[in-house]
């Protein structure tokens, strides 16, 4: 008997789980890149289809075609785009995005690094306090599967995923600036509270619908873990009730809320220009509309191209962390 | 799901209705060419009267008149969105399993980037570049200031990839079916066996999927509507008139009620019923 048992040299071993990592994780990043040259060259593109371009809007409406050729000329905008978009790339990598078509036109890069702070600021706070709230009452609500706590934390939930950003902010804004008086409604330069009292109210927002998402994804898989086998395990084994649900279910329920953090950056953007323009806060999603609404293309592809790379980049950083916090995708071949 | 059908039936009604029963209504004797969606009739802000039973806004125009006509422009441009979407959808879904590889495999790429790419992005980019555009083109101002094309646009192109993804992940999946291969062995060319025995199969996903992805379509647009880069005033549109009854909020705070109680239950009428017909169409949660 014991001489058929194969010796430990002639077991096959298990294929080393290390370089499938390495390959799924150089795919994921080769299709990183690929999403970024994509962006920048629909960035680009928006701005060479649109009849009309910086020469045009240099010269003035009053200018006649030969002016306006000439001005093109000196700007090198009558290149092939193949060129242009190269320099492009050269100038965005650097963050040289030209300067802004009206106003005070001033450099679209030293705009963006003013106004990017606030709003990454307020959607960090935003994306830790929906984990904080969403993990925390999705495993509530888990736990206390289809009782009353469950059936409570259900129903907001659905509340937060169907109600826009935009009908929420209103009334919470005029029930406790108007009516309660007890948190500033707008950005104020000279602030008369501490900088938080005015960051409540729209973190809050921008976190209800992400929690609510996140406790709904926490919930389906927490109920998921809690009926599998090893959990029957450990109750059997009597390990003891607040070990059994921090350390072995919701350990192995966190993974695909972890994703879903990472799908709720573009979310967070778009409820961040929605903010910015309730609040009045000087951010990147106030000006992205002021923009807009100006046709101000250079302010236009600097904020777009800025927050596209950022979405991008944390995207691939969760997609990236997963197989390193879960052994189970470590070892399948991605 | 019924309730939510029986409201998304009422709903279609009064948005294509209301504004000419209004206007009827609301006319005053000897004018003609009258609208009683973008006329002023009254004093502003007035409330509880007969005559105007959601009061009149900033302007002095009717409430009521405004908000059907806002539910026509949100349901004609959800429509006209998902209908392009789905054209497109289906096109690049359907090449991308069955066209040869050098031209699936960029397609599919593309696909997945545009997918990847934040959706307020690509809006704001091409509605930017409308803007832009008409700076140097009096013939888009127009067309820029009313803002419905603009949005089409936007809004279309933000919401094929996910048709696509769908479509060519269904049809992968019917692709090697019995009934499939056996069409395909009875020497059936590609396009007959796509366009008689798999897009068939498509329809009822699809619709459930389009329902649910037109309440995402209508909640875009009044999130543009609301910041002022989607349908522009005088035009109503729900996020329109949510803005400006944000703007008047101090003093006028009724005015929010209608616009969000509207676009909250029309969003969430949608998604209930588009997830009822999924289950209903779905073979495997029979």
């Amino acid at each position: 008997m014991e001489q058929a048992l194969p010796t430990p040299s002639e077991v096959p071993r298990a294929p080393s789980a290390l370089p499938n990592v390495l390959k799924a994780i150089g795919l994921r990043l080769l299709f990183g890149i690929f999403s970024l040259v994509f962006i920048s060259f629909i960035v680009f593109l928006a701005d060479e289809l649109a009849p009309g371009d910086a020469a045009d809007v240099r010269a003035g409406e009053k200018a006649t075609v030969a002016q306006v050729e000439k001005l093109r000329e000196s700007m090198g905008l009558n290149r092939p785009w193949p060129v242009r978009y190269v320099e492009f790339l050269g100038k965005a990598a650097k963050l040289d995005f030209g300067h802004s078509y009206y106003g005070t036109q001033r450099e679209v890069r030293d705009l963006i690094l003013e106004k990017l702070p606030i709003t990454s600021l307020i959607a960090f706070c935003a994306i830790i306090l929906a984990a904080a709230v969403g993990i925390g009452l999705g495993t509530i609500a888990g736990i206390y599967r289809t009782r009353p706590p469950d059936t409570a934390i259900l129903i907001i939930s659905t509340l937060g995923v169907t109600v826009p950003t935009f009908v929420l902010a209103p009334i919470l804004v005029y029930y406790f600036s108007t009516v309660r008086d007890i948190l500033p409604a707008t950005w104020e330069t000279e602030m008369r509270a501490p900088m938080y009292m005015y960051l409540l109210l729209p973190v809050t927002i921008l976190a209800a619908r992400p929690s609510a998402l996140l406790t709904r994804v926490t919930r389906a898989s927490m109920i998921d873990t809690l009926q599998q086998e090893f959990i029957r395990t450990a109750i059997a084994k009597g390990v003891p009730t607040n070990r059994l649900i921090f350390k072995h279910a919701l350990r192995n329920a966190i993974l695909p809320v972890v994703t879903v953090i990472g799908t709720s950056f573009g979310f967070l953007l778009t409820g961040s220009f929605v903010l910015e323009s309730v609040f009045t806060i000087p951010g990147i999603g106030k000006d992205g509309i002021e923009a807009i609404v100006m046709g101000d293309m250079p302010r236009i592809q600097g904020i777009v191209l800025v927050t596209g790379f950022l979405f991008v980049v944390l995207n691939l950083v969760v997609d990236v962390l997963l197989p390193l916090l879960d052994p189970r995708i470590r070892e399948a071949q991605v | 799901m019924w309730v939510g059908g029986a409201y998304l039936v009422l709903l279609v009604f009064f948005s294509f209705v209301g504004p000419a029963m209004r206007t009827s209504q609301l006319q005053p004797p000897g004018m003609a060419n009258f609208d009683a969606v973008t006329s002023g009739l009254d004093r502003p802000f007035l409330n509880n009267v007969a005559k105007y039973p959601l009061g009149t806004d900033e302007q002095g125009r009717d409430i009521l008149a405004r908000l059907a006509q806002g539910g026509r422009t949100s349901l004609l441009i959800g429509l006209t969105v998902q209908g392009i979407a789905l054209l497109l959808g289906l096109l690049v879904g359907t090449i991308g399993v069955y066209a040869p590889k050098w031209i699936r495999e960029p397609v599919m790429r593309l696909t997945d980037a545009m997918f990847a790419f934040p959706d307020i992005l690509l809006g704001m980019l091409l509605i930017g570049a409308f803007a832009s555009a008409s700076v140097a083109n009096p013939a888009l101002k127009a067309i820029v200031e009313q803002g419905t094309i603009p949005v089409i646009a936007a809004l279309s192109c933000t919401a094929w990839p996910s048709i696509a993804r769908l479509v060519r992940a269904q049809i992968a999946s019917l692709k090697d079916r019995e009934f499939v291969v056996a069409a395909k062995a009875s020497g059936a060319s590609t396009y007959y066996i796509v366009t008689r025995h798999v897009l068939p199969q498509l329809w009822g996903i699809l619709l459930a999927v389009s329902m649910v992805e037109l309440a995402g379509t209508i909640l875009a647009e009044a999130t543009l509507s609301f910041l002022g880069i989607g349908i522009r005033p005088p035009n109503p549109s729900w996020g329109g008139m949510l803005s400006i009854a944000r703007q008047n909020m101090q003093s006028h705070p009724e005015m929010l009620i209608w616009p969000s109680i509207m676009l909250s239950i029309t969003i969430f009428a949608l998604s209930f019923v588009g997830d009822g017909l999924r289950a209903l169409t779905d073979p495997k949660s029979k």
